[in-house]
């Protein structure tokens, strides 16, 4: 944990789509910070909202879509969820930054990297062509692009995917930002690139010292890289923990099953005899815009009650920042006691 | 059957569409009722020339320069207009859409000489192919049909092949192959309903070249000199262009409002077959 | 047994700019009830690897044996005959299915194609197989599209049981699936095969579901195996750099453990024109001049356990 006050506070966001059964809610009253220097995960299953989260906090919803309808996003003493569209442009990609998972849908093809860079360096940071070039040649070298000067010149489709992200990440940076917005920045590469994507980022968050929001759906990336967790399901957070505490004792029943379903590459299996069955979480998410009336996962899990079918659960909150939205929470210390007695860690 | 009614709801509910399908039908019936709507010979010389249309009741848009009935060659003309759209078409698309799709399915050597030979086809400009053809061939409803057909198949050749290409890399073509289903059955089961949509609207607007062509063939005087078509009268019409325009000006319309008619059916089938407007 | 016995396998695939050897001299066997995982980076082979198992592709040279029968250089007709034995589930549950067709349909037509049973009995079967892959026989009634990722999962797991196949080749079977949905698909392939005694050729990028769910792992480097053996084995004393970088890259879920830092540096070299000896030379960390000169095959490195390096 870093202490200071946070960079990016969020206070019951709510997003909604528009579509032609009505506004369907994908974001449903989220709280979140992220401190100086802290990097904080956004993790959930497709359709939980992550994304829209992390678009909300840019404003990035296409008007015609969807809009953000309710609470305060602040950042640097500005409220972005009220903010008129001019300042708004300031701040993205100038003070938060964002990379997506795509980095080759998210570059123009038609202009070399070193271009494209170059030009972002000169509008936001009001540097002359040479002085732009030379920066941007220092950014390529920063992200670890080997032999940067000939890479200036080339074009996006002639570099591999990992190569691409490392230019992304390096369009982020050219303006020094102070959060930067990562948007499953590793799912499409392969597991020996995102090893390097990781620890890049890693690397570059103490170098320009930077907050980082990680929205992804690995809970492994999240193990190896966050300082604090929020998990989503359906729209809500259910559960936010520092990282080590979320994995060894996870309060909320999702975090605990989530954890669970995933396969541990470095279980003892005991020498090839066939693996244990994973353990399952019933049926699936409900679809976007269902009203729910209780506690959203009530559905799905295993110690539902029915209370859990009739009202939202209320927040428990604990020391450091922790809190779990559950009606049958796992004990805070107990936690890890009753994820043991399920047989599930 | 449980599509076929949602999908006429949705191509009713398109405005345009459906007036397009309600002046087709119009069309069809004229045609197909000409010998009791109207003198049973469009040659017959009925009345005097030149009879300015809504002049004399009994011949509601006049008399030609021969002193022929035009109601009366606008509906037969109506017949061969559209015989000559649906079967060239229907020929284009049955030579399109199986060379395409062969093309598209088998690709390497196949696909070559396939492509090659519908690029032969395009390098000359189509109508002055059509013109040639039908010179060679003498003109009539046959040669003029097999013309009209012989330049629209490529065009239906190329769209096939596009989609069959994209469609035969989908994974449900991968597990039909190892289901263990013929080539055949591949490509008739499997890829070309899924290819419909856009074949089908294509298909549709070129029942609307189909009849401009021939209209234009005949304008030129290469239509069958046994058969009155609207592209005959119009021709006809050409030299009195200045004194009664309405001799060109009628045909010219019905043409026009055929035409019409077909393209924005046409659209409307691609509206209601797009699946990514089915939801709304 | 052996269910599958590949030898000498090469494939390339011609594009503008040369031939892509997706496949270079593999030497591979599926053996009778096994799970076979392949692992490997994008453009390892693997996929294409999979499909020359099941007869899906011709290879270019070397030999494919279903069951001793040899498919290479067979006729599309006479192959239809041996499919049946060789089924696939493929990653993305969205185009694995025809859109146009009814699930019903969908699951009927392999046993029409063969003409197995009378029609009721067929509509039993497709019944009973949506059933077993925890589906309600109503299912069969609907489209695709009316169905989750998961489901539709379901759906292709079903129709490759249909024709009681001895093998499934699942090719990224559960990567597009959420955690919680990869885990119920995971857990329905592995009761599939102890009751159908099936074998799986299990393709993924995702080692950590590879090794939960595959007896023997093989990892391929551009185009050829570099490393194979049982999966604890592979895990516990991989031999070849190169997996040991793969499994030192696989994130775990602990925090705070000491991270190792990344080990390969560069990209994948390009399959079109790969380096000469051993591929993966110019990335591995304790490659020698001489790794450039001779290919190093597959040697064995003990019980169950083979391994393609001349410094392993």
């Amino acid at each position: 944990m870093t202490g200071g006050d946070p960079i990016l506070d969020i206070r019951g966001l709510a997003t909604e789509f528009h579509t032609s059964r009505g506004p369907v809610r994908a974001v449903d009253g989220i709280d979140l910070s992220v401190g100086p220097g802290e990097t904080v995960a956004l993790v959930g299953e497709s359709g939980c909202g992550k994304t829209t989260t992390a678009f909300s906090v840019l404003r990035l919803i296409p008007r015609h879509r969807g809009r953000v309808v309710a609470g305060e996003i602040r950042f640097d003493r500005l409220d972005l969820a009220t903010l008129d569209e001019r300042s708004l442009r300031r701040i993205r990609g100038n003070r938060i930054a964002m990379i997506f998972q795509d980095p080759a849908s998210a570059l123009n093809p038609l202009m070399t990297v070193g271009a494209q860079i170059a030009e972002a360096v000169r509008l936001h940071r009001g540097l002359g062509r040479a002085a732009a070039r030379a920066e941007t040649e220092a950014l390529l070298r920063a992200v670890r692009i080997p032999e940067p000067r000939r890479r200036l010149d080339e074009f996006p489709h002639q570099l591999s995917g990992g190569m691409r992200q490392r230019v992304m990440i390096a369009l982020a940076l050219s303006c020094r930002p102070r959060l930067l917005i990562a948007d499953e920045p590793t799912t499409a590469l392969d597991v020996t690139v995102q090893a390097q994507i990781l620890a890049l980022i890693e690397e570059l968050k103490q170098e320009f010292g930077m907050s980082v929001l990680l929205i992804t759906h690995d809970l492994a990336v999240v193990a190896e890289v966050a300082d604090r967790v929020a998990v989503m399901y359906a729209g809500r957070k259910v559960e936010e923990a520092p990282v080590s505490r979320l994995f060894a004792a996870p309060r909320h029943p999702y975090t605990r099953a989530l954890l669970a379903s995933i396969p541990d590459p470095d279980a003892d299996t005991g020498g090839g005899a066939a693996a244990q069955p994973l353990p399952e979480i019933p049926g699936r998410v409900q679809p976007a815009g269902s009203r729910i009336e209780g506690c959203a996962f009530a559905e799905r899990c295993a110690i539902a009650a029915d209370i859990c079918r009739q009202a939202a659960p209320p927040e428990a909150l604990s020391g450091d920042g922790a809190a779990v939205f559950c009606h049958h929470a796992a004990p805070e210390d107990a936690g890890q006691i009753a994820a043991a007695v399920e047989g599930r860690l | 059957m449980a599509e076929a009614d949602p999908f006429l709801k949705r191509f009713g509910r398109n405005r345009p569409a459906a007036i397009g399908a309600v002046l087709l039908l119009a069309v069809t019936a004229g045609g197909l009722l000409a010998p009791m709507l109207s003198a049973p010979d469009p040659w017959a010389m009925v009345a005097r020339p030149f009879l300015w249309p809504g002049s004399d009741p009994r011949f509601p848009l006049g008399t030609d320069m021969l002193g022929r009935d035009l109601l009366a060659g606008i509906l037969h003309g109506a017949r061969v207009s559209l015989l000559v759209g649906l079967i060239a078409t229907a020929a284009a698309a049955f030579v399109g859409i199986s060379i395409g799709a062969l093309a598209g399915y088998y690709g390497g050597r196949i696909d070559n000489l396939l492509m090659r030979l519908t690029e032969l086809f395009q390098i000359v400009p189509p109508f002055i192919l059509a013109v040639v053809l039908v010179v060679i061939l003498e003109p009539s409803v046959g040669t003029i049909i097999l013309a009209i057909a012989a330049i629209s198949w490529p065009q239906l050749a190329r769209l096939t092949r596009a989609e069959v290409l994209s469609i035969r890399e989908r994974e449900y073509v991968e597990a039909a192959v190892s289901v263990g289903m013929s080539d055949r059955r591949i490509i008739f089961r499997e890829i070309l309903p899924n290819a419909a949509p856009p074949l089908l609207v294509s298909t549709s607007l070129a029942v609307a070249t189909s009849i401009l062509l021939e209209s234009s063939l005949s304008f030129l005087g290469l239509g069958d000199p046994n058969v009155m078509s609207w592209g005959t009268m119009v021709g006809a019409g050409r030299e009195v262009l200045r004194s009664a325009w309405y001799v060109c000006a009628v045909p010219g319309v019905a043409i026009l409002v055929t035409v019409l008619a077909i393209n924005l059916v046409g659209e409307g089938l691609n509206d209601a077959l797009d699946p990514k407007r089915r939801r709304r | 047994m052996n269910l599958v016995e590949a030898t000498g396998l090469v494939k390339h695939f011609h594009t503008g700019h040369g031939a892509v050897q997706a496949i270079d001299g593999v030497d591979i066997a599926v053996r009778e009830g096994e799970t076979l995982g392949i692992v490997g980076e994008s453009g390892c082979g693997k996929s294409t690897l999979g499909r020359l198992l099941t007869g899906l592709l011709p290879p270019d040279r070397g030999s494919v044996r279903l069951l001793g029968e040899e498919c290479a250089g067979q006729s599309r007709r006479a192959l239809r005959r041996i499919r049946p034995l060789v089924q696939v589930v493929f990653q993305n549950p969205y185009s694995s299915l025809n859109p146009r067709r009814t699930v019903g349909r969908t699951l009927l037509e392999p046993l029409a194609v063969h003409r197995i049973g009378t029609p009721r009995d067929r509509a039993a079967r497709v019944a009973a197989m949506l059933e077993r892959v925890g589906l309600s026989p109503a299912a069969a009634a609907r489209y695709p599209h009316e169905f989750s990722g998961g489901q539709r999962q379901r759906i292709a797991i079903a129709r490759a049981m249909m024709l009681e196949p001895r093998l499934i080749l699942c090719d990224e079977a559960v990567s597009a699936l959420d955690v919680s949905v990869q885990a119920q698909i995971l857990n329905l392939l592995a009761e599939m095969k102890r009751e159908f005694g099936l074998s799986y050729v299990f393709i993924s990028h995702d080692l950590s579901v590879v090794r939960h769910i595959a007896d023997r792992i093989a990892v391929m480097y551009l185009g050829r195996i570099v490393e194979v053996a049982d999966r604890q084995r592979i895990w516990s004393e991989p031999r070849h750099p190169y997996t040991r970088a793969l499994i030192a890259s696989v994130p775990r879920p602990r925090p705070g453990r000491p991270k190792p830092a990344p080990v390969l540096h560069d990209d994948l070299p390009s399959p079109i024109d790969p380096p000469s000896g051993c591929r993966f030379r110019t990335r591995c960390p304790v490659a020698t001049p001489s790794c450039a000169g001779q290919a190093p095959v597959l040697e064995k490195m003990g019980a169950d356990h083979a391994c393609a390096c001349f410094h392993a």
